[in-house]
């Protein structure tokens, strides 16, 4: 009854704060959710992706090849909900809220302490690591998960041993969630058996790791097809192996975790770190627990999963790459439980919960701030919600060609595709049959799209001016000189919350540009 | 005399401690000091050697607060208060917002816990502040970051013992006015130089044995 009970109450909590504005919180829509968003509507409509390519096992997008469980799963969603921002980021939302669950169930297995592990699923809920990429709709949260629900097997295995082969089973799944897990997932469960190796090769337990291992390689079978491919490894130039002690290092410094967060402001809150900065008291407290109890198979599962998350994301040159070191939260935020856990049996029942509620309150109060507040206001230029006002008004006008530069700015096309209700048969068309049939093989990538009447590349001031077209850029892409020269006349701006103007539309004038001109110019002939 | 090696080895063997030595001789001698009693204190457990090393932190203490400027926690520039001015458009209640954006405490609760962030921040002192460098300041590694692994096992270590807590409160205390005071480089956080090195002696002198 009080284990419903508590499961509810974090139900609700999560239900409001993964769901509410959902579609509004993030603001915009960044470019990674469109792709996996548009390309789960072309996969639902026409079974192809933006290429054209019939269920890809890896989806090409714009070179980076990522991994194909969010946007299958995402045709769900778009298929009940239709083409929207709320559909795009649902997988996401309800992975988190399932991943705060698991949280709860997983510290109730480890503290036996009901009020310590509900505690700790509303701070993992509350913590900006999980809530940003829970309402965000691509991978991150759903390999997280899954990521998270083999290590709670792995946990349960070693008690009972038929948990080992879903572990493995489940740490095979998720490396189809994200880039990260492909690298992380393995390592961690070769690392684990060799920590575990008396348990594991024990005459009755050997059954259960051989099925583990055979169906985490049958698992990835299709992947086996691809290895050889340069579509595998398409990340290879973010590798950097200068600072790297520092950069591995750092995913475990409290001003990383408490303080200052991620320092790209697409991948942050404002003002917030990924955790709540008085946290820092039981991440001191649960390591030094941790290592007191450092033979206990807990701290053995948390020791080992906190040593191998950070490495593929230590290894690139971002110095606190949030959505690579995803996996590490898991051990974390267990790390956390423990030492709330401990702080909450020294000090009174009594004193504990009311110093809690008071906290959390204090909590509360800030990442609505931070989240609520300030993300929508501030980082509505990083999330790309210039491209979706600018969506809306292409979607309405049909008459008029767009010319979007991306000469400089963020690639939108995606963006552009999805909230305009590009048709995905319309878009793959003019895609080239030579990258449908070489799809694995990391063609370059070209930036330029032409679709129904949206075109996005560099802007040609040669030829562009002397086409009846509307052309949309920021403050630098179209500067007040280059109108008034041009004779483009404003027919629009896109502004922030705050009133910044981050793209502008110009209609072009080919007529009156052409009459301004004294000499003989050829992009003149055809124009009336 | 395998302590006094260990103790040279680290407490001098840094560059951190020569370049306090720089700015001023006392302040390094009383760095060195403190760090030899604190040291001492984690290993006897003699209560004259906390007062002792106390007294010292407080000289530190003073060298770093005579240069602290209160307005520091509360003043806002020009270009600050504008993007405090844009910022209260985007709340749904003005009184809301000044509290949590314009009020002197709010303003100095959120410099703190920033301020807090970097004198805990292991980097700051074993990679030169690597990957988070600050512009306009000349980072320096304070210890060779091989020095972090007996800095943390020194950590663990005192903490298993309960004689120590006066000790790790007297850590906590140094910690929350460096981060009030906010020294700048190139002295940098010397309040916390005597703990991270009688840590590390503490650890190495336990291995040693």
């Amino acid at each position: 009854m009080l284990n419903k009970l508590s499961v509810s109450v974090l139900l609700i909590f999560c239900a409001f704060l993964f769901f509410w504005r959902l579609d509004k919180v993030p603001p915009g829509f960044y470019i990674d959710e469109s792709l996996h968003s548009y390309n789960a509507l072309s996969i639902l409509e026409t079974g192809k992706d933006e290429y054209g390519k019939g269920f890809p096992v890896l989806f090409r997008f714009f070179g980076s090849y990522n991994e194909p469980l969010y946007v299958y799963l995402t045709t769900i969603s778009i298929w009940l909900f239709g083409e929207t921002i709320f559909a795009a980021r649902l997988i996401s939302a309800l992975a988190g809220v399932l991943s705060t669950i698991l949280i709860y169930f997983f510290m109730l297995k480890v503290t036996k302490n009901r009020t310590t592990s509900v505690i700790v699923g509303l701070l993992g809920a509350m913590s900006p690591w999980l809530l940003l990429y829970s309402r965000t709709g691509f991978e991150v949260s759903l390999a997280f998960f899954l990521f998270l629900l083999g290590l709670f097997t792995f946990y349960l295995g070693t008690k009972k041993p038929k948990y080992i082969a879903i572990s493995f089973w489940l740490f095979s799944f998720s490396t189809y969630a994200a880039y990260t897990e492909r690298f992380v997932s393995p390592l961690l469960a070769l690392l684990l058996i060799f920590i575990f190796k008396e348990y594991l090769f024990r005459k009755e337990n050997r059954k259960y790791l051989l099925l583990g291992t055979s169906g985490a390689l049958l698992i990835q079978i299709p992947h086996l097809f691809l290895v050889s491919t340069p579509a595998f490894f398409p990340k290879g130039d973010l590798f950097s192996l200068g600072g790297f002690i520092a950069r591995y290092i750092y995913y475990f410094s409290p001003e990383a975790l408490f303080f200052k967060g991620d320092p790209d402001l697409q991948r942050s809150v404002p003002e917030m770190a990924v955790f709540p900065f008085w946290l820092v008291i039981p991440y001191f407290v649960g390591w030094y627990f941790c290592f007191k109890k450092r033979f206990s198979n807990l701290s053995k599962l948390i020791i080992a999963s906190a040593l191998i998350s950070p490495l593929p994301a230590a290894l690139t040159s971002d110095p606190f790459a949030t959505h690579r070191a995803m996996p590490l939260l898991a051990p974390l935020l267990l790390v956390i439980g423990i030492g709330v856990n401990k702080i909450f049996e020294i000090l009174k029942p009594f004193l504990g919960v009311f110093l809690f509620l008071l906290i959390f309150m204090v909590s509360a109060l800030l990442l609505w701030r931070s989240f609520f507040v300030l993300l929508p206001g501030e980082r509505s230029f990083y999330w790309g919600q210039q491209y979706v006002e600018l969506a809306k008004l292409i979607k309405q006008d049909h008459q008029n060609l767009y010319l979007i530069d991306q000469g400089r700015l963020k690639i939108a096309y995606a963006t552009i595709a999805y909230i305009a209700d590009i048709d995905p048969l319309i878009f793959q068309q003019p895609q080239s049959l030579e990258i449908e049939e070489n799809y694995y093989s990391a063609f370059p990538y070209n930036p330029s799209y032409s679709f129904a009447n949206v075109e996005l590349r560099s802007l040609d001031w040669e030829t562009d001016i002397y086409k009846n077209q509307i052309i949309v850029g920021d403050n630098i892409s179209i500067s007040q000189e280059q109108a008034r020269e041009h004779f483009l006349k404003k027919e629009f701006e896109i502004t922030d919350p705050l009133g910044e103007v981050l793209l502008s539309g110009f209609k072009t004038s080919p007529k009156s540009k052409c009459e301004s001109i004294k000499y003989e110019n050829t992009h003149c002939k055809g124009v009336k | 005399m395998k302590k006094i090696l260990i103790f040279i080895l680290i407490g001098l063997g840094n560059y951190w401690i020569w370049r306090i030595f720089e700015t001023s001789l006392i302040l390094g001698l009383s760095c060195i000091i403190a760090s030899v009693g604190l040291s001492n204190y984690l290993i006897n457990n003699k209560r004259y050697l906390l007062i002792l090393s106390s007294a010292l932190l407080v000289i530190i203490g003073l060298f770093q607060i005579k240069k602290f400027d209160i307005r520091s926690f509360t003043g806002t520039s020009a270009l600050e208060r504008d993007f405090i001015d844009k910022r209260m458009r985007l709340y749904p209640s003005p009184r809301v917002a000044h509290w949590l954006e314009q009020r002197p405490e709010a303003i100095a609760f959120y410099r703190f816990t920033d301020n807090s962030g970097e004198v805990l921040d292991f980097n700051y002192y074993f990679f030169a502040n690597h990957p988070r460098e600050r512009a306009a300041v000349t980072e320096y590694a304070k210890f060779p970051w091989f020095y972090l692994p007996p800095f943390l096992g020194g950590l663990y270590l005192s903490l298993k013992q309960k004689r120590n807590l006066k000790f790790h409160l007297l850590f906590m205390f140094a910690v929350v006015v460096t981060a009030a005071v906010y020294p700048n480089e190139p002295v940098g956080f010397v309040l916390v130089f005597p703990f991270v090195v009688s840590l590390s002696a503490y650890s190495v002198n336990n291995y040693v044995k």
